[in-house]
């Protein structure tokens, strides 16, 4: 009898990779793609690392391939923006062993800054881009992509979305790929892109775009499915499996190869139907290659440019097309078509945003930074949910590694120190550690605070350089970022951010001191940190309702009747004990009013 | 529309060996029928594992397409959850299509207000009484919808109001709260008690199995009445 499994879309793909015989796996975490490297790193057959980021982990990759392993490399879309630059090269040089880089779009924007379209990439770089649509494609389509890549000798893009990667499915396990060497060869005129190489290497390209086409053709990735009704529909990826549903009498042309498009394929589904529609989620990828084509086809003008589609939103906007008459000449353009209403939001609901957890000392931080007149301007991590009320603590969120950048520039713009940059300990490894240094070496001035709270904490805890914690729960050296900064050349001092009045004399400090300057604000995350620091308790006598303390944010603390409320979420932080001006909170045991601020009441 | 009838697919080839007739799953399957599951919450509450324990029930049973769906990355930080689960003998999209849900399983009486019209007409919620007051609301900002319960039960839905945390306490611990929630539902779907007992085993740890299938048994005493 068969096994099943049922996997989510990012381990049927990390378990496609090691069953295509791929013995080296690397990426940066990012939502929707980091279970593939985890799930990775606990299987045999397969080493696992997270790099410092996605452009150091294709290149990465890129090694492993060289000398002989099949490597494959996970990323978020935005990611694949950090990777672009080795990316858009090794489309030229091509691969030894194969090599395929997962990047997980994210249509909805459930956890990302932008909403980019992959597939643009694959044209870009002229390299083939396979879509699942299940888990068990996921699966499957990892060895094929792997088997493209050494036969065409490219880089392939394997497109999955948060829908595929974050669902689980039914995946019936295939028999383990059985791959001969494929030992390095000196290749100077393959890998060694100066111009001279690159001319030669860009016409094997354009010949190799070609031959992928022809392949497009013939692939049994590409099906032309037969249906009863007089319509087509092509599609790609988890759309193909809403309009699948939605029109399940439909003939289809479902491309598990959405780049290059097969155009013969494109051209068979014309002459069985009168009418044909594209659905694919965000950009009119495929649809626009159709109308280059010159065949009449619906697409964006009926389904959402933006968001994830579902099987009604792809019925509601197909269905008055597909149940028409067919077309006599003039092509039928149609209303852009209302996406379904969110459910009539029910009246006096609040807003559930996600909030840092409580005891979280990012929040120490942010409190201290903003009694100063400096903009700060932020990066990608949890803090970055201190630009979320009642904190407001951030200006900006840009892309990874990007707010000591654009502090640099305001206060290189202005001539003063008017901005900060406020960075976690992972983001800073895995691109602040280059503006830095560029900071530095154009005399910027500018104060940076790194979060150093031991782990990527926004992703699930993953190691980074700073902890030496490797993806297989390894150690390895942790590289000092007090020590890095000064081996730059810039000043640095690591304080202890749960003791807020340590923390909040070094911010001073540094805002107060001319150039630039780096403070280290070091406290485990919370989530890390089994056991409560302590217990706060209110005196119901002193509190006055003023709200000081509801300002930090924190979620153990509430309005409550006659004074803040404290609930069992609470663990003993003290940051509350800080704020307050009249000595309503403190740890329990404590003296009382001695431990009060000490400012006016 | 219907995605409802949309359900049906045609796709013999994909349809899973099926059972004897004497299978209540497959009498309650036939036609192409797809239970359309969603559990909302709280990061933090137990909604994943839930949703987990529901989709390992359909497996468990066997002759079925199981598809589970979950909004995650803010999750562990106390934003809403949702995940979506869909049975049936063929399932080929992931998610469920608004106001297309057969049961809204709530672990927050909030939350169950806000996805309740979701629910199709004729389809069963079932709602925790639990509430999480999110920050903003605590600090003042926004209104908490103290009576959601209340709101909910104004007698135009099927709907079973749990409290979740006052049985779960009775078993032994407030964390097994999702668990009696997911006894409450299995009166509605047609596998054994024996199936949901295996479907637990397999997402809790070992030590916490006994209290589990307590909360369990507890939590389906509430869905029966």
């Amino acid at each position: 009898m068969e096994r099943t499994l049922f996997f989510s879309g990012n381990e049927a793909i990390a378990h496609g990779a090691v069953r295509a015989g791929a013995a080296f796996a690397c990426g940066y975490p990012g939502t929707p793609s980091t279970e593939i490297l985890q799930t990775a790193a606990r299987l045999d057959g397969i080493h696992a690392e997270w790099c410092v980021n996605e452009k150091v982990a294709l290149e990465t990759a890129v090694g492993a391939s060289l000398a002989g392993v099949r490597s494959i490399v996970t990323m978020k879309h935005v990611g694949l923006n950090v990777a672009a630059d080795p990316f858009m090269t090794l489309s030229l040089t091509g691969v030894n062993a194969g090599l395929v880089i997962v990047s997980a779009d994210d249509p909805g924007m459930h956890s990302s800054q932008n909403e980019q379209d992959s597939r643009a990439y694959a044209k870009f770089a002229k390299v083939p881009m396979l879509e699942p649509s299940d888990s068990q494609e996921a699966y499957d389509f990892v060895a094929e992509a792997f088997a493209l890549s050494e036969e065409f000798d490219t880089p392939v893009l394997l497109r999955s979305t948060t829908r595929l990667s974050h669902g689980r499915g039914q995946v019936i396990p295939r028999v383990p790929v059985v791959l001969g060497p494929r030992d390095y060869a000196r290749d100077i005129g393959k890998y060694v892109m100066v111009p001279h190489y690159a001319r030669m290497r860009n016409r094997l390209v354009l010949e190799r775009l070609q031959k992928l086409r022809a392949r497009a053709e013939e692939s049994p990735l590409n099906v032309l499915e037969a249906g009863t009704a007089d319509v087509g529909i092509i599609a790609a990826g988890v759309a193909y499996a809403y309009a699948r549903e939605a029109f399940p009498k439909a003939w289809f042309l479902k491309l598990g190869m959405s780049h290059p498009l097969p155009y013969r394929k494109v051209a068979r589904l014309f002459r069985q139907v009168s009418r044909v529609a594209v659905v694919e989620e965000l950009d009119p990828f495929i649809e626009e290659q159709v109308r280059a084509l010159g065949l009449p086809v619906v697409g964006k003008e009926a389904i959402p440019a933006d968001g994830e589609l579902d099987q009604d939103i792809v019925f509601r906007a197909l269905e008055p097309f597909l149940s028409r008459r067919p077309p006599r000449r003039r092509r039928p353009v149609f209303p852009p078509v209302p996406r379904l209403a969110d459910p009539p939001p029910a009246p006096g609901l609040p807003v559930r945003p996600p909030v840092l957890c409580p005891g979280c000392t990012h929040r120490a931080v942010f409190t201290a930074l903003r009694t100063h007149r400096l903009a700060p301007m932020g990066d990608i991590g949890c803090y970055t949910l201190g630009a979320l009320p009642p904190l407001l603590a951030l200006d900006s969120c840009l892309c990874m590694g990007a707010s000591i950048g654009m502090m640099a520039g305001f206060n290189q713009a202005l001539g003063r120190k008017a901005a900060a940059a406020v960075i976690g300990d992972s983001t800073f490894f895995h691109s602040g550690v280059t503006p830095l240094i560029d900071a530095h070496y154009n005399a910027a001035d500018g104060l940076v605070i790194v979060l150093d709270n031991r782990t990527t904490a926004m992703t699930g805890l993953q190691g980074h350089p700073g902890t030496g914690l490797r993806a297989d729960g390894s150690r390895g050296p942790a590289v000092d970022i007090q020590k890095l900064c000064e081996g730059i050349g810039v000043r640095c001092h690591t304080v202890d951010a749960s003791d807020y009045g340590v923390l909040e004399a070094a911010v001073k400090a540094e805002v107060d001191a001319p150039g630039l300057g780096v403070v280290v604000a070091l406290a485990p995350c919370v989530l890390m940190v089994p056991e409560k620091a302590g217990e706060i308790v209110i005196d119901d006598e002193r509190c006055n309702l003023c709200g000081l303390c509801l300002d930090v944010g924190c979620p153990a603390l509430a309005r409550g009747e006659d004074s803040v409320s404290i609930a069992g979420s609470c663990t003993g932080c003290g940051l509350c004990t800080e704020v307050c001006r009249r000595g309503a909170l403190s740890f329990a045991g404590a003296t009382g009013a001695g431990t009060a601020g000490e400012g006016a009441p | 529309m219907s995605a409802k009838k949309a359900k049906t697919a045609p796709a013999a080839s994909r349809t899973r060996g099926g059972k004897a007739a004497a299978d209540p799953a497959a009498r309650h399957y036939a036609g192409g029928v797809v239970d359309d599951i969603m559990v909302v919450g709280v990061g933090g509450q137990g909604v994943i594992v839930a949703a987990a324990i529901i989709a390992d029930a359909a497996l468990l049973h066997g002759g079925l397409e199981v598809k589970l769906s979950e909004t995650r990355g803010m999750s562990q930080r106390g934003g809403s959850v949702s995940s979506h689960i869909r049975i049936g003998a063929t399932v080929i999209a992931p998610s469920i299509s608004p106001g297309e849900v057969d049961y809204l399983l709530a672990f927050e009486a909030a939350e169950g207000l806000r996805l309740a019209p979701s629910v199709v007409p004729g389809g069963v919620t079932i709602v925790n009484t639990q509430q999480i007051v999110p920050p903003l609301a605590a600090q003042g900002e926004h209104s908490y919808p103290f009576d959601a319960v209340a709101r909910l039960d104004d007698g135009s839905r099927r709907l079973t109001v749990v409290d979740g945390n006052a049985v779960a306490a009775q078993v032994g611990d407030l964390r097994v709260a999702g668990v009696v929630l997911v006894g409450a539902l299995s009166t509605h779907l047609p596998f054994a008690v024996e199936t949901w007992e295996r479907a637990i085993a397999r997402n809790v740890p070992a030590s916490w199995l006994e209290m589990n299938r307590a909360a369990f048994a507890a939590g389906r005493g509430v869905g029966d009445a």
